[in-house]
């Protein structure tokens, strides 16, 4: 939820630029079939001048889960206004929005039951546990079918795909593109070790010893992605879905050096 | 009495199992055959099942940075004036120099935005199978307008136009410039926005 505000926060200081009328991308208008106008109201020209006011209460929206203020139905507000969020801005959005679209479907269904009634405290546990699993193994999925593609890619078998990607302007690191031009062996290593990371980490996060060692080389490597090629958002969320393979002894530990951080 | 509660309960809880492992398994499926490599559209009924299902709350693409990005994509706008047009300046000249230092910021979405954006201009340009480093004209031009590229071209010239004045659009000339970064060769084509 914390991204969510932080994220949305961030739009509404470029909201001149990225939502409204006046914005530099525009998104066709929603077509009455299905769920559409419910999750892409946003894009209706009459609502284009009040993107803004939507962020807004997308964020009071995060705001209430986070203080677990009326949960499941604040829960529910923030799924669809993140999916209109998604659907007014794709092409400002990295695959860390559209994860966090996906999490918080899942997490609809995740929640306590007041009732005493056992069949529902039944139905709602084995809610619980179906879509936490739906949380790892979607978070795991992003892994193995970004890394499947890649084998299969000429450009990163061949060792090239940093190289070519950190010389574009849009993830470009101040000279470090010519660097690596000039010293092609560190390029073709940070290839094949960011292809060797996703490839390995469905396998190795069972490993209760390997564990901590790859989720730190994991918070690196995201963060360097988000530093150096600037893909921020995609790189916080994978660093913020790393908890789901802590437990509650290193989410307490965790909590107690940053406290603004939720263990639940 | 208790027996069969217990009974009940049991049966409960392993219908409930079944139910969420159930959900599992097809809700992945899908997931998997809609974003893996495994071409779900070659066979008319699964891709049908698949998109529908997917579409448009589960839609995800994990194909990140494949094919690997070697295209460096991006536009000069020249407005134009009474007598002729305004030199061609980069839209996005003042967020870079803010995204150099700054990397999550709103200047980096509007970057990333542009980016995206151009990658279609970029494949529709690429349809039109021409000659480049000259200006767009005649049919070919005409054919351009038709393509969904060129009306997000002209969205993000009129979002240019509007953050500089406040006055009608009068029209610009658009230099669509890509750099090969494995060739480190230039070349571009210059489009005409009509007012």
């Amino acid at each position: 939820m914390l991204f969510i505000i932080l994220n949305s926060f961030i739009v509404l200081l470029g909201a001149h630029s990225i939502l409204g009328p006046e914005a530099y991308f525009q998104s066709a208008p929603p077509q009455f079939n299905g769920i559409s106008p419910l999750i892409s109201f946003w894009n209706y020209p009459a609502f284009l001048p009040y993107n803004w006011v939507f962020i807004i209460m997308l964020m009071v929206f995060a705001a209430l889960v986070y203080l677990e203020k009326f949960e499941r139905w604040m829960t529910f507000l923030v799924f669809i206004f993140w999916m209109n969020f998604l659907s007014r801005t794709t092409v400002i959005n990295t695959g860390g929005e559209v994860l966090v679209g996906l999490f918080l479907f899942y997490l609809m269904f995740v929640g306590r039951v007041k009732s005493e009634d056992k069949n529902l405290q039944l139905v709602q546990n084995a809610m619980n546990n179906t879509f936490t699993y739906a949380i790892v193994i979607q978070f795991l999925s992003v892994y193995i079918i970004s890394s499947w593609w890649k084998m299969l890619d000429e450009g990163w078998m061949g060792g090239f795909a940093f190289l070519h990607a950190i010389n574009i302007d849009t993830y470009s690191f101040f000279g470090l593109g010519e660097f690596l031009y000039n010293h092609v062996w560190i390029a073709k290593s940070l290839t094949y070790l960011a292809l060797l990371y996703q490839v390995a980490f469905p396998l190795l996060v069972w490993n209760k010893k390997i564990k901590p060692y790859l989720l730190f080389v994991g918070v690196l490597f995201h963060l360097g992605i988000a530093i150096m090629m600037g893909i921020f958002s995609f790189g916080l969320v994978m660093i913020i879905s790393y908890s789901l393979f802590l437990n509650d002894r290193q989410l307490e530990k965790i909590k107690k050096k940053m406290p603004f951080v939720k263990s639940d | 009495m208790q027996e069969n509660n217990r009974r009940n309960t049991k049966k409960f809880r392993l219908i409930l199992a079944f139910l969420g492992l159930g959900f599992l398994i097809l809700h992945f499926s899908a997931t998997f055959l809609f974003t893996s490599p495994l071409k779900n559209h070659e066979n008319e009924n699964i891709h049908y099942v698949v998109n529908g299902y997917m579409h448009p709350l589960f839609w995800q693409n994990w194909s990140l940075f494949v094919p690997a990005p070697k295209d460096n994509k991006k536009i000069e706008i020249a407005f134009k004036e009474e007598k002729g047009y305004t030199e061609f300046k980069d839209p996005l000249e003042n967020a870079y120099r803010v995204f150099k230092w700054l990397r999550y910021g709103p200047e980096g979405k509007i970057i990333l935005g542009f980016d995206n954006t151009l990658w279609w201009v970029y494949d529709d340009l690429r349809k039109l199978n021409i000659p480049w480093n000259r200006e767009l004209e005649g049919t070919e031009a005409i054919r351009f307008q038709k393509m969904n590229g060129y009306f997000l071209l002209r969205n993000l010239v009129l979002g240019a136009h509007k953050k500089l004045s406040e006055g009608e659009f009068p029209g610009a000339k658009v230099k669509f410039i890509v750099v090969d970064v494995e060739l480190r060769q230039e070349y571009f084509l210059i489009v005409n926005i009509e007012e």
